[in-house]
């Protein structure tokens, strides 16, 4: 039973190493063997080749006025945490359970509203 | 049981919350500081009025499967949470409408007291870690609503040392649960009551642990460390409450753990708690009041001084353990008091140092003459604080020094004699202050007087103070009837 179960997990783990690898892998092999060309420009070299540039390093001093927005963003992604068994059973006990739950949002809304009316979602 | 019963078991309580939340949403939809002032006493009076409503209606019993229940030991602690912090909200309307923090000011009071009572009615581990952290995130926060260097090393220094408690004092839970098998504290009883001298080590490695994570709320020496700092840098209504309220209930959930889960007098585990409190209490005085005498701002002297207090209280709570009968009463007796007296002395210095602009001592001088009403009050319950008659103080150290000797142990009277000592010590600079207050020459010759409010609030708590010196009986047998139910 026990072998079993974590056999799965083990083989899920070995799919989960081998899938970034194998790309990886691939691309150095190549290379190896001359199959593909090699002409590196700074653009192909960045980490992102879309999107905002990246600018210095990443030990960097953060602007402290982003906390606000992410204890918002930990806030109502516990929230969703909550919702998820609620929403397995609310089917079962309709009223009271919405009720429960509507409980539970509204404080936090209440504490959105409060954030947005003492102007903490402002970027100043 | 249906769920409105459950409700109305914690109804004081969730009146305070329901009232917190109310004071918050009021601030988003109306700019007037009043109106938040006004809702705050409302929501204070209607937690009274359910709370006299249990008193008188007869609810008693466990509710929510015996997370909280009613009884008169959790009435008696919600009586004088919701009395003391209505006379710190009356008191601190000045303070508080002046600044853009209003709202957070009251709607966090509310809160943390509505917490209070439900710590002091809760019946399980779970419940009490819960309402006491509660109460405590919303006073770290309170300690440094200020926005000012002080205030904002205040709170952060009260948030670390709270934080280190509460892992502390879950850690001591944990021994507990795991010994005993249950998080209720009647399971918990009856597992001390039954059990053999092999669960001794680990069930003192969890009370210790406990002990521990409570002494911050109780600032008991070696964990009163914040105290001197908070009470100096945060305002002073925070900390008038924080003195008061906070520290009853600290001493409230303590007797209940301790007396209701370990048992005085008859366990074999109770002369172990016994000794713990009696040297936490010699610790605090001796501590406490040798580090008030160096102090020259008053709020550090009262800081210094609420530590030395908790140690008169550890006298008690060491001869509750002792298995003295009047020791659970003593206890009870010497917070309603020491809550009375706090409570007029902080308000005063409330009055006082809003017009002085300072907190110094110096800066007291000759305010007899400068305020008379605030002078008096303060002496009064500076008189009380050092235990002279005809003051409520005296009285209640009698009392506590009483149960102590009562339990019939020598150690039991060593640590009277601590105290005893320790009173004199203390009069020293409790003395000091009335002599700069009444002798010395006003540094400025203006007079004031403070809002009518205040001048009510502080009247009636010097009023208490007297009252309860000359007729100690009807709170005596309030606090004889609410120990009762402990055991």
């Amino acid at each position: 039973m026990i072998p079993e179960q974590f056999g799965r997990v083990a083989i899920l783990i070995a799919l989960a190493l081998a899938f970034p690898a194998l790309p990886l892998l691939a691309s150095w092999a190549f290379h190896k063997f001359r199959l593909r060309p090699d002409n590196p420009n700074p653009v192909k070299q960045a980490t992102y080749e879309c999107g905002v540039e990246a600018e210095g390093g990443s030990w960097g001093q953060f602007n402290a006025r982003y906390y606000i927005f992410a204890i918002g963003f930990v806030i109502f992604d516990v929230e969703v945490i909550f919702l998820f068994p609620w929403a397995t059973i609310h089917a079962e006990q309709p009223l009271g359970t919405i009720l429960k739950a509507a409980l539970f949002v509204g404080v936090l809304a209440l504490g959105l509203a409060y954030a947005w009316r003492r102007r903490a979602l402002e970027w100043r | 049981m249906s769920a409105t019963e459950h409700l109305h078991h914690i109804g004081p309580a969730l009146v305070l919350l329901i009232g917190s939340g109310v004071v918050f949403s009021a601030d988003l939809v109306t700019p007037r500081r009043a109106s938040l002032w006004g809702l705050t006493l409302v929501a204070l009076v209607g937690g009274f009025l359910y709370a006299l409503w249990h008193a008188t209606s007869g609810t008693s019993g466990e509710a929510l499967s015996g997370a909280v229940v009613v009884d008169e030991f959790g009435l008696f602690f919600a009586f004088v949470i919701i009395i003391a912090t209505f006379a710190v909200v009356v008191a601190s309307r000045d303070w508080a409408d002046g600044r853009e923090q209003a709202a957070e000011f009251y709607a966090l009071i509310l809160v943390s007291a509505g917490s209070m009572v439900l710590l002091a009615q809760s019946n399980d581990l779970i419940t009490i870690f819960v309402a006491l952290e509660t109460t405590s995130i919303a006073q770290f926060v309170l300690a440094g609503i200020a926005r000012d260097n002080r205030g904002a090393e205040a709170s952060l220094k009260y948030l670390l040392t709270g934080a280190v408690s509460a892992a502390i004092l879950l850690y001591g839970f944990a021994f507990l649960f795991g010994i005993a098998g249950t998080t209720s504290l009647a399971g918990i009883a009856d597992f001390v009551g039954t059990a053999d001298e092999g669960t001794r080590l680990p069930l003192m490695l969890g009370f210790v642990l406990v002990a521990a994570g409570f002494g911050f709320k109780m600032a008991l020496v070696p964990f009163h460390g914040w105290v001197p700092d908070v009470y100096q840098g945060a305002p002073t209504p925070v900390v008038s409450f924080l003195s008061v309220a906070s520290k009853a209930a600290g001493f409230a959930i303590v007797l209940r753990v301790f007396y209701t889960g370990l048992g005085g007098g008859g366990t074999f585990i109770s002369d172990d708690w016994a000794v713990m409190f009696g040297v936490l209490a010699a610790a605090s005085m001796v501590f406490g009041n040798a580090g008030a005498l160096l102090q020259t701002d008053v709020k550090r002297l009262l800081g210094y001084s609420s530590i030395a207090q908790a140690g008169n209280i550890g006298i008690g709570l060491a001869a509750v353990a002792a298995g003295s009968t009047i020791g659970p009463a003593g206890v009870l007796f010497f917070i309603g008091t020491y809550v009375a007296t706090n409570l007029g002395a902080f308000i005063a210095v409330i009055a006082a140092s809003q017009r002085l602009g300072s907190d110094e001592i110096a800066d007291y001088a000759g305010l007899i003459r400068r305020s008379p009403l605030i002078a008096v009050i303060l002496i009064v319950c500076l008189l009380s604080l050092t235990g002279i008659p005809p003051t409520a103080g005296f009285i209640a150290k009698l009392y506590i020094f009483n149960g102590a000797i009562q339990a019939g142990e020598t150690w039991l009277v060593g640590l009277v004699a601590v105290g005893v000592v320790n009173t004199g010590v203390s009069a020293y600079y409790y003395l000091r202050w009335m002599r700069t207050i009444v002798m010395d020459e006003p540094l400025e010759a203006w007079t004031f007087r403070p809002a009518v409010a205040t001048q009510g609030v502080m009247m009636a708590a010097g009023l208490a103070v007297l009252v309860i010196g000359l007729m100690p009986t009807p709170l005596i047998s309030a606090a004889q009837r609410a120990a009762a139910v402990l055991q």
